[in-house]
């Protein structure tokens, strides 16, 4: 595979990575210090790289977990900030993009997150989600289940009913 | 992308220009018959287009060292040289403590740390790790049990400088968290990337072919280190040049 240049990453991956850290991080400023912790991971990941077809799960799964460690290490999503935002019913069907995130931020298994994340926030077939995170439909589905099943445990463990 | 054929993964990729042959014959054809997937993709060219415009490589991934102020690195002040000492001291002064094969575990929290100065004098890890030639760094480790380690570099052009242990001879260090080597790196005239690696192993190192070691393990070549549990840990930096 042909070896790039920081700067031609940059200018084939840098918008991706930009438009990801704004829509979660909801700041440009806090999205451009994702572009940039990101990009040199990438930049530092890149030789490794066999097939470019690797490269654009890769990197949703990089700024994925830049961004939810961002929102986490701010706090911006406290416990009484997921309470508010939880929706009044347990279905996962029209949330906001908010309230997504604190609900993903809520879940502390990683591949449930991971289905969660990929499903509601970027929107992945399960084919994709199967390519980025390495878990099959079924489990994805499995996921996204316990997900809905958990949702009225967060909700009492958040003393609302 | 309404159509169930759509693949948002195949299309950015495809919007990139850097795609497998497959996919780009597979987005292609898919193109021919999905006119959302083809609005979809000049959303993106124009959205990338007015990225670059905006946000252009120099603005963002200089800007770190443009507004950083180089401050002459300060050998410590009193106190924190004194506390440094005394964690360096403890933890030569711990190693007869530990036995090498004493339930050797790695677990994944073996961990290497590079902290650099700060412009208002306080030493923490950067956020962002860019520096600029002639500052100083230091090298910090958390290991979960006592280990054999050697520290070393190496740069864009595959040079390599072994910072520790200073000769060949394999040393033991104690566990814990965030303890500094006893040395601080004043970062040289090279611009680009640089990696810094942590060999760890639960046996005395071999030192013959670290340096080979280290050069394959940076270029993301696969490299056989020790047994199971040894690890090599790697911090990448990017040096940038200073601008006025």
């Amino acid at each position: 595979m042909k070896q790039l240049e920081p700067r031609q990453l940059y200018e084939m991956y840098g918008h991706l990575i930009f438009s990801r850290c704004r829509k979660l991080l909801g700041c440009d400023d806090r999205a451009k210090d994702g572009l940039q912790d990101c990009m040199l991971k990438l930049i530092a990941h890149y030789p490794k790289f066999t097939d470019p077809d690797h490269v654009v799960p890769w990197i949703l799964r990089v700024v994925k977990n830049y961004c939810l460690n961002d929102l986490r290490s701010r706090k911006k999503f406290s416990d009484n900030a997921v309470l508010e935002r939880l929706p009044s019913s347990s279905s996962t069907g029209e949330f906001e993009m908010q309230d997504t995130i604190a609900l993903v931020l809520s879940c502390h298994k990683k591949d449930v997150q991971d289905a969660v994340y990929f499903t509601y926030i970027e929107e992945l077939s399960q084919e994709e989600i199967r390519t980025v995170t390495g878990q099959s439909p079924a489990t994805i589905r499995r996921n996204l289940a316990k997900f809905k099943e958990s949702l009225p445990q967060i909700r009492k463990r958040l003393g609302i009913e | 992308m309404e159509n169930k054929t759509c693949v948002t993964i195949d299309l950015i990729s495809y919007s990139t220009g850097n795609c497998s042959d497959s996919v780009r014959a597979s987005v292609e054809g898919h193109l021919m018959e999905c006119e959302s997937c083809r609005t979809a993709l000049a959303t993106i060219r124009s959205e990338q287009e007015a990225f670059l415009q905006m946000m252009p490589f120099e603005s963002v991934m200089e800007s770190s060292a443009k507004t950083a102020r180089v401050i002459p690195f300060p050998l410590r002040r009193a106190v924190s040289a004194a506390a440094a000492l005394f964690v360096v001291a403890m933890t030569f002064m711990q190693i007869d403590r530990f036995s090498p094969d004493d339930q050797f575990t790695m677990k994944g929290n073996a961990v290497l740390t590079i902290v650099a100065e700060n412009p208002d004098g306080s030493v923490s890890p950067r956020a962002k790790p860019i520096y600029v030639p002639g500052e100083r760094i230091q090298l910090c480790y958390s290991l979960p049990c006592s280990s054999y380690v050697a520290a070393v570099s190496v740069d864009g052009n595959g040079v390599v400088s072994r910072w520790f242990p200073s000769d060949e001879k394999s040393v033991q260090v104690a566990p814990g968290a965030m303890i500094p080597f006893s040395f601080s790196i004043r970062l040289d005239e090279y611009i680009g990337i640089e990696h810094y690696l942590l060999f760890v192993s639960s046996q005395p190192i071999d030192f013959t072919a670290i340096d080979q070691l280290a050069i394959d393990h940076s270029a993301g070549k696969p490299v056989k280190f020790g047994t199971t549990g040894d690890t090599i840990l790697v911090e990448t930096i990017q040096k940038q040049a200073l601008h006025d």
